[in-house]
């Protein structure tokens, strides 16, 4: 007898209440990405520094992507810091790529319809642990499938080994920064970094941590 | 217009130096250690020996015996002749420091007086110079004072030598770790302003479109704890 496993669920933790500027604002980021990216199925949402907010825009993004009624994945590839994973250990990523854990195994549907997550995996394992480029590009073609919307928070740029990795498998990206923070320097290095790897960089999201 | 963008730039200065307030404590507390120091290396170790002289200024009056016959000439004989040299010579250790000595000893003859002014000498090398001045004029000093001014009698040459000291020791060395403090911060401050007025940092939609010529997405309000989005102007 075939035995079918049960996909796991989780509820999102929903921290912040998701008022009508931001939700207005994370709708015209959608309609942005459809228009300036033809609709593209993988995102990836970087940022130059750390803590600008990505983590937070790909969450949001998500859910936005996941109430106008697509099929939306948030595939959270930041093992040094990983959103929703809290102190239990969540299979992820990682486990999936090292064949520790099926597909099955690390995607979890949420309370929010249509919105699945692949959390980055264990952060007790090595910080930097690399991405197989190849086994990633395996597991984000068959994801292709399964969903309309895929969206990658990644790591901050340049702070471990997977760019290439995680970028080669994106449609294009969306750069996450606080307005007057990033240098204009930084920001090309940046950009020629994510270009380099074949993915394109859709625009500039300002994320207005703190107030003036 | 103008005023308000000045006064909104002021206020992003200020508040960068608020942000950066950890940096210029740093920057003032290390500046003060490097003026402590130069304070120590400087003044009490160099100047102890000659820099610190030139503050002072050493007079004496030798009094002459009435009647002696020393005039300008003679004095000037004395200070520039062959037996005074020799003598400061040997007394100072080098011809070089002879040299340099007499560039600073000024000696004046007035009637029966003879006054004798050390400047940018150390204080020891004024003392020395002096009692040398009274050693070879000793024929010429009155009997009832020469005793004053051997070598050997301390007490009477502290008491005739005046000393005309401005500041002996200059400023004290909390002044100078405070003046470095001071310093310190205020020049974190001005490099802190310049840094934050000239860097290129991308701070709206306009700067992204014409340096990299990419569209802003999404512009994110402010969200605090409770929820609730940043006024917006």
């Amino acid at each position: 007898m075939k035995v079918v496993k049960k996909m796991k669920r989780i509820k999102i933790k929903d921290s912040m209440v998701m008022n009508h500027e931001v939700e207005l604002s994370f709708n015209m980021l959608k309609s942005n990405l459809d228009y300036y990216g033809n609709e593209p199925k993988v995102v990836a949402v970087t940022s130059c520094l750390d803590k600008e907010g990505k983590s937070f825009v790909a969450y949001r993004l998500a859910i936005t992507c996941a109430n106008a009624g697509k099929r939306t994945l948030l595939l959270m590839t930041d093992y040094r810091k990983t959103m929703g994973n809290g102190s239990n250990t969540l299979v992820g990523l990682a486990e999936m790529l090292s064949n520790n854990c099926t597909l099955m195994d690390a995607l979890y549907e949420t309370d929010i319809e249509k919105m699945h997550i692949i959390f980055a995996g264990d952060k007790s394992k090595d910080k930097d642990i690399s991405i197989n480029a190849d086994r990633l590009t395996i597991l984000v073609n068959g994801l292709k499938k399964m969903f309309d919307v895929i969206i990658i928070d990644t790591s901050t740029i340049g702070k471990t080994v997977n760019d290439k990795a995680v970028f080669s498998q994106a449609d294009g990206a969306v750069l996450v920064l606080e307005p007057d923070k990033v240098p204009r320097k930084l920001i090309k290095h940046v950009r020629k970094i994510i270009e380099s790897t074949g993915c394109m960089l859709f625009g500039m999201i300002f994320n207005n941590k703190d107030k003036l | 217009m103008n005023k308000k963008i000045f006064l909104d730039k002021l206020f992003q200065v200020l508040n960068y130096l608020r942000e950066n307030i950890k940096i210029l404590f740093l920057v003032g507390v290390f500046t003060g250690l490097v003026f402590v120091s130069y304070y120590i290396i400087k003044v009490q170790i160099i100047d102890d020996e000659y820099v610190m002289a030139y503050k002072a200024t050493i007079e004496s009056e030798i009094i002459c015996e009435e009647g002696c016959t020393l005039n300008a000439s003679q004095v000037e004989d004395m200070l520039y002749g062959s037996d005074i040299k020799n003598a400061l010579i040997n007394n100072l250790g080098s011809e070089e420091a002879y040299l340099k000595c007499i560039e600073d000893v000024d000696m004046k003859l007035v009637q029966n007086m003879l006054t004798v002014s050390c400047t940018n000498l150390n204080r020891n090398d004024a003392i020395d110079f002096i009692i040398l001045i009274y050693d070879i004029l000793s024929d010429l000093i009155c009997e009832e004072d020469k005793v004053l001014y051997t070598r050997s009698n301390e007490t009477p040459i502290t008491t005739l030598v005046r000393y005309k000291v401005n500041s002996d020791k200059g400023i004290g060395i909390t002044y100078f770790a405070e003046i470095g403090i001071i310093v310190g911060v205020l020049l974190g401050a001005i490099v802190l302003s310049v840094d934050f007025l000239t860097r290129g940092n991308v701070k709206d939609e306009l700067d992204i479109y014409k340096h990299f010529n990419l569209p802003l997405l999404a512009n994110i309000p402010h969200i605090d704890e409770s929820g609730e989005e940043d006024e917006k102007d």
